[in-house]
């Protein structure tokens, strides 16, 4: 064989590949109408069986968010979003503090506590779920599993081939190639999931930049990640400055957009939770992204949860400890012990604050109101310890 | 979830693979044994010492940490690491770096409640929910200051656990023991000699 033969071989061979794993995923999905389930004996039957008993062990995991009230507001606000599919969604709120929300292809939608900290009203959230929603809607699950098989089957295919050719580079990059092939694939199913979460919300009357809102948060935190860097070609969702500019360019474009943003009604439902909430966020000990997420939600906090917040704040600095925290944390503590509904915790940290800055009887004080607002505190013995030092005794 | 699975957990988590993962389990692997510890003083690792009033099993012996156990490292399990050292992982493992800053690091210097949070963190960190922390106290291990508290929580499975902590600082780090066994049977049976166990810890 001559040499331009032998050159061609691998480059005709990862183009039929390419074009075959592109034609992948020819079997029609059934006509999804609300209420309706896959057809008995079909590869979508099976995928729910697996689905419902997955779904029957996420009913018994620990992270599950039970409070009926919350579940009961997020599952409303799915409902508004999902329209028709209404029926056909549960949605279980898991306590974990990432930002993150799934859907499974037999309407079982998972929304993480991390998503509901970080949206600021019901608009917001809608749009998160209108995208998980869309997902079910559009069953991208089915077309997603259907596109891994055929890939899968044309690549073994393809390889058998490559390698009986002599070729194993064409193999290795006809395997690269259908990868990517289903990664983009993945992104496209999530470009159409944001198309009819945003038609979803918009036509429930929520306000049509609120997700661009949300996404531009999203960027500002994934940036404080500098060390995790994220690929293009292999990856499953677009890009969140794509998404952010989708959304924000389709809202521009509405003449007479809905305003509709239900921030107090949001804010009201989250509050007994947020302190819980924030310690799991500090908990995850990713410091730049908690001092940006807690700092945002202060500016845009209404005046009943600024004590908290500011507290939650100060937390981020001291945590992280480095160069200028301790001082920083130190003026937020002051700042918060001034606001109302306030932890007790930030006497006891504004106390400790002030004995580092030398200023003992004003640290005594501090540390004596802790202990008398959290008479059962968990540390009670070492802040009693702190007092003792000094004699006193509450 | 034992402690060579929190740290296989913690390390993929952050994005390290195979070419430091692999070793590391190889060696763990390597270093897995079964003797006897009989009741009395002995040396868990290093220079810790510890007083047992009962049997146990070493299921795993290393330089930097040994795992101990009764009926089995699923039913309990007695971790003793008698030095976690500045800017590593709580439960050893990895190191905080300029391109791995995120994670449960241990810092000298901190206050016995910012190290029970360390603890806790680096528990949540292995995949544990629910976690719950109670009556954080000071101690005394030998000469040295520490501190101790008790914990729940609730493995990926679901099953509840209770558990102690023991921690006191010393010159080239921190000495740490953590007991933790299901809250059904398990721990209310060895709470009690156990605690007393851990009231012994001490550098030798």
């Amino acid at each position: 064989m001559s040499r331009i033969c032998r050159r061609l071989i691998p480059i005709l061979l990862l183009l039929l590949c390419l074009a075959l794993t592109g034609c992948a995923t020819s079997q029609q999905v059934r006509d999804h109408r609300p209420g309706d389930a896959p057809v008995v004996g079909t590869d979508e039957d099976e995928l729910w069986y697996a689905m419902q008993r997955a779904e029957a062990e996420l009913q018994r995991a620990p992270q599950r968010v039970r409070d009926p009230a919350l579940n009961a507001y997020v599952q409303k606000i799915a409902c508004d979003v999902a329209e028709d599919y209404c029926r056909d969604l549960r949605v279980y709120i898991m306590d974990v503090p990432d930002f993150n929300a799934s859907m499974a292809p037999n309407g079982m939608m998972l929304v993480w506590t991390g998503a509901l900290l970080r949206a600021r009203d019901e608009a917001e959230i809608g749009f998160v779920l209108g995208h998980e929603a869309g997902h079910f809607r559009a069953q991208h699950s089915i077309k997603q599993w259907r596109r891994l098989k055929d890939t899968s089957a044309v690549l073994s295919a393809f390889q058998l081939v490559a390698y009986g050719a002599g070729v194993p580079d064409a193999a290795l990059l006809g395997a690269l190639g259908a990868y990517a092939g289903i990664f983009k694939f993945s992104r496209d199913q999530e470009r159409e999931a944001d198309r009819l979460g945003f038609a979803s919300a918009v036509a429930h009357g929520y306000d049509p930049i609120a997700g661009a809102d949300l996404w531009a948060r999203l960027k500002r935190e994934e940036d404080t990640r500098k060390y995790q860097r994220r690929g293009v070609v292999f990856a499953s969702h677009p890009a969140t400055d794509e998404r952010m500019s989708d959304i924000r360019t389709a809202a521009e474009a509405m003449p007479h957009p809905p305003r509709e943003r239900r921030r107090d009604q949001y804010r009201a439902a989250m509050r007994p939770f947020m302190a819980h909430w924030l310690d799991e966020e500090l908990g995850r000990r990713r410091y730049a992204s908690s001092l940006l997420v807690i700092g945002e939600l202060l500016a845009d906090a209404p005046a009943e949860d600024r004590g908290l917040l500011t507290f939650y704040l100060g937390e981020a600095h001291r945590r992280r400890n480095a160069a200028g925290d301790r001082a920083k944390a130190a003026e937020l503590y002051a700042s918060a012990v001034a606001l109302p509904g306030v932890p007790a915790a930030t006497w006891r940290e504004h106390g400790f604050a002030l004995r580092d800055a030398g200023r003992k009887a004003e640290a005594l004080d501090a540390l004596k109101r802790y202990l008398e607002l959290a008479p059962q505190a968990d540390d009670r013995a070492f802040v009693q310890r702190e007092l003792d030092k000094t004699g006193e005794r509450p | 979830m034992s402690l060579r699975h929190m740290l296989q957990t913690a390390v993929l988590k952050t994005g390290v693979f195979l070419p430091i993962c692999l070793p590391i389990c190889l060696l763990l692997a390597a270093c897995s044994t079964g003797a006897l510890v009989k009741p009395g003083t002995t040396i868990a690792s290093g220079k810790l010492m510890i007083d047992s009033q009962m049997e146990w099993t070493r299921v795993y012996t290393g330089t930097r940490y040994q795992l101990w156990s009764i009926d089995g490292e699923l039913l309990n399990r007695l971790y003793l690491i008698q030095n976690v050292r500045a800017k590593e992982f709580i439960f050893l493992g990895q190191r905080q770096t300029k391109r791995r800053p995120d994670g449960a690091f241990y810092q000298r210097g901190l206050r016995p409640d910012e190290l029970r949070d360390l603890i806790l963190d680096g528990l949540r960190a292995a995949g544990t929910a629910n976690l719950e922390a109670r009556n954080l106290r000071p101690a005394v291990f030998g000469t040295r200051e520490g501190l101790r508290f008790e914990f729940s929580l609730a493995n990926e499975e679901g099953l509840k656990f209770q558990g102690m902590a023991a921690a006191f600082e010393h010159e080239k780090g921190l000495a740490l023991a953590i007991f933790m066994a299901p809250s059904e049977y398990y721990y209310p049976r060895d709470e009690a000699k156990v605690s007393k166990m851990l009231e012994t810890l001490r550098l030798k």
